[in-house]
């Protein structure tokens, strides 16, 4: 749990990795809307697991 | 665009705020996060709504950090470190925009470093008692 104080400085933490003031982001914030549209059938392309020296086999499935 | 594993996206999070009376409110955060899972079960058992993710900060201070060091090179605008903490899980609205993603050997190692911060032994001693209980009980 962050005190005014620690939430500001995160907020200008943010802004700065963003490339905003905070004036920019605090705005952008504000007016942020959903909008990209996810495919809820999304097929996973599992190359990145290769990458990491694992398979599917290695996922934990979901169960039932 | 999907969210994948080992990319790193602009992210939406909830915060708890705390006042001086004490009173707690749920503020907004907007910051650059790592993919650590993007809900097919690397790291916790699949969940196709959800993503576990590690926060970025230019902050080298409270938590244990990993260094970018080839933040510019990945096209972040500062030089960042990635937050080693338990991961935190995100639906996937609160995913806005990619911005980069971070390269194998460094994706690998903060892998490496969840493994280190997870009781990974006592996690294992409580799943063999409980059978061990269980056992019991049904014999």
């Amino acid at each position: 749990m962050l005190s005014k104080k620690e939430f500001l400085k995160e907020e200008k933490d943010c802004a700065e990795m963003l490339g905003m003031t905070i004036k920019e982001y605090r705005n952008n914030l504000k007016n942020s809307k959903v909008t990209i549209k996810h495919d809820k059938k999304n097929k996973y392309d599992n190359s990145i697991l290769f990458k990491l020296g694992l398979t599917a086999k290695d996922l934990k499935l979901r169960r039932g | 665009m999907e969210a994948v594993i080992g990319e790193i996206w602009v992210a939406t999070i909830p915060i708890l705020h705390k006042n001086k009376n004490g009173d707690i409110s749920v503020l907004l955060q907007k910051r650059p996060v790592l993919i650590l899972d993007d809900g097919r079960g690397l790291i916790v058992e699949e969940d196709k709504r959800n993503y576990h993710i590690l926060k970025l900060t230019t902050q080298n201070d409270l938590y244990k950090r990993k260094v970018i060091s080839n933040w510019r090179d990945l096209g972040l605008l500062k030089k960042s470190y990635i937050r080693l903490e338990m991961p935190i899980k995100l639906e996937k609205e609160q995913l806005e925009k990619k911005l980069t993603e971070l390269p194998r050997e460094q994706l690998l190692e903060i892998y490496s470093e969840i493994y280190k911060l997870i009781n990974i032994n006592s996690l294992k001693k409580m799943f063999i008692k409980y059978n061990q209980i269980s056992l019991r009980k049904n014999i």
